[in-house]
């Protein structure tokens, strides 16, 4: 099966559909918005500082200044360095960090819509539901940088997660193109062939475009198609 | 479709591809030829390098007033889904406003706005 038939077989063992978990949140988007919102940038900020705090503690703190205050350039040659001379210990600290943000995270979604949230999918969904009720591009920015980060594997994880600093950051771009690198070799929408520091706005695009494909169009037609609209716009006049 | 960047090949977007662009490719109560088709334009407009040529008329007038319809012909009147509908429709429009910027043209803009300022123009001289 190829991976993106995994992604899809993924899709269709989806524990709850997007219409029940439209129902479920129905009357209370807006109170959900706001705890997740808030619960999500203190969860992020903690990892991102827990991340920091361990590559500190690892190899000085030389990565933190370059991380958290250089170009993209400079992040990327820094990144490029940290893989290549700390393998083993980055994969270990990289998985650790995965976990945690997938179980903290589902947690949290989980015990506000008390629905069994068990594929990472899901969470991407309800983000992305988040998004269409609220028009909020935050939960669609941070669905976007999650997805990255769970298509992309170790070594590259390193980037994705640096994404999520320069996101924390609002720097949205560099976010972008640096989660796009972690995933470049599963995305559906092929990265440009410019380095990610070259051309940061064709790299964040193809990322974009790839989360779409695989799931905000299918979340907003499967809702459609419940709906009935898809049926009508099918209709002639 | 992964194409190479330089592709220079041209396809006019309808009506009828803009509507399967919007629908599911994974829903099984979709024929197999109705799966095809959505998933055909999906790939078009989000994966691949094609230019595409896409009528203004369709983007801005005939897709809202046809989603509207669909809309309000299924009498959604919960504020969540009309909420969460009108953002659909933004979306949608918004990726492909996107292929404006992804080196991709749009027809008919200047031609639609002077169509549409000749009309104007006539109604007024018949009021006068």
């Amino acid at each position: 099966v190829s991976l993106k038939g995994e992604w899809y077989l993924g899709m269709k063992r989806s524990a709850v559909t997007a219409l029940e978990l439209f129902n479920e949140l129905s009357g209370r988007f807006e109170k959900l918005e706001e705890e997740v919102k808030d619960s999500a940038i203190k969860f992020i900020e903690g990892v991102w500082e827990d991340f920091l705090k361990e590559l500190e503690a690892a190899f000085g703190d030389a990565f933190e200044l370059g991380l958290e205050g250089g170009n993209l350039q400079e992040t990327f040659a820094l990144l490029d360095r940290l893989v290549v001379q700390y393998r083993g210990r980055l994969e270990a600290l990289v998985e650790e960090l995965k976990r945690r943000l997938s179980e903290e995270l589902l947690r949290e979604l989980e015990s506000k819509v008390k629905l069994a949230l068990e594929a990472f999918e899901q969470v991407l969904r309800l983000l992305h539901m988040l998004y269409l009720h609220s028009g909020d591009e935050w939960f669609l920015y941070l669905a976007i940088l999650l997805y990255a980060l769970y298509k992309s594997r170790y070594p590259d994880s390193i980037y994705a997660i640096a994404g999520l600093g320069k996101f924390l950051r609002n720097e949205l771009e560099e976010a972008f193109a640096l989660a796009a690198y972690a995933a470049r070799e599963r995305l559906p929408r092929r990265p440009p062939a410019a380095n990610p520091w070259e051309n940061p706005k064709e790299w964040a695009k193809a990322l974009e475009l790839s989360y779409h494909y695989e799931i905000g169009m299918n979340v907003a037609a499967e809702l459609m198609h419940e709906w009935g609209i898809a049926d009508a716009l099918r209709e002639p006049e | 479709m992964r194409s190479a960047s330089q592709n220079e090949t041209r396809i006019l977007l309808g009506m009828n591809i803009l509507v399967d662009f919007a629908l599911n490719v994974i829903h099984k109560q979709l024929s197999k030829e109705e799966r095809a088709a959505a998933e055909f334009a999906r790939k078009l407009v989000l994966l691949s390098d094609c230019k595409l040529l896409i009528p203004e008329i369709a983007v801005s007038v005939e897709f809202p007033r046809a989603f509207s319809r669909a809309v309000l012909e299924h009498h959604v009147t919960n504020e969540d889904k009309l909420r969460a509908c009108l953002n659909m429709l933004r979306i949608h429009r918004a990726h492909l406003e996107s292929c404006r910027s992804r080196d991709r043209k749009v027809l008919g803009s200047q031609r639609v706005e002077d169509r549409s300022r000749l009309v104007l123009q006539d109604r007024k001289s018949e009021r006068i």
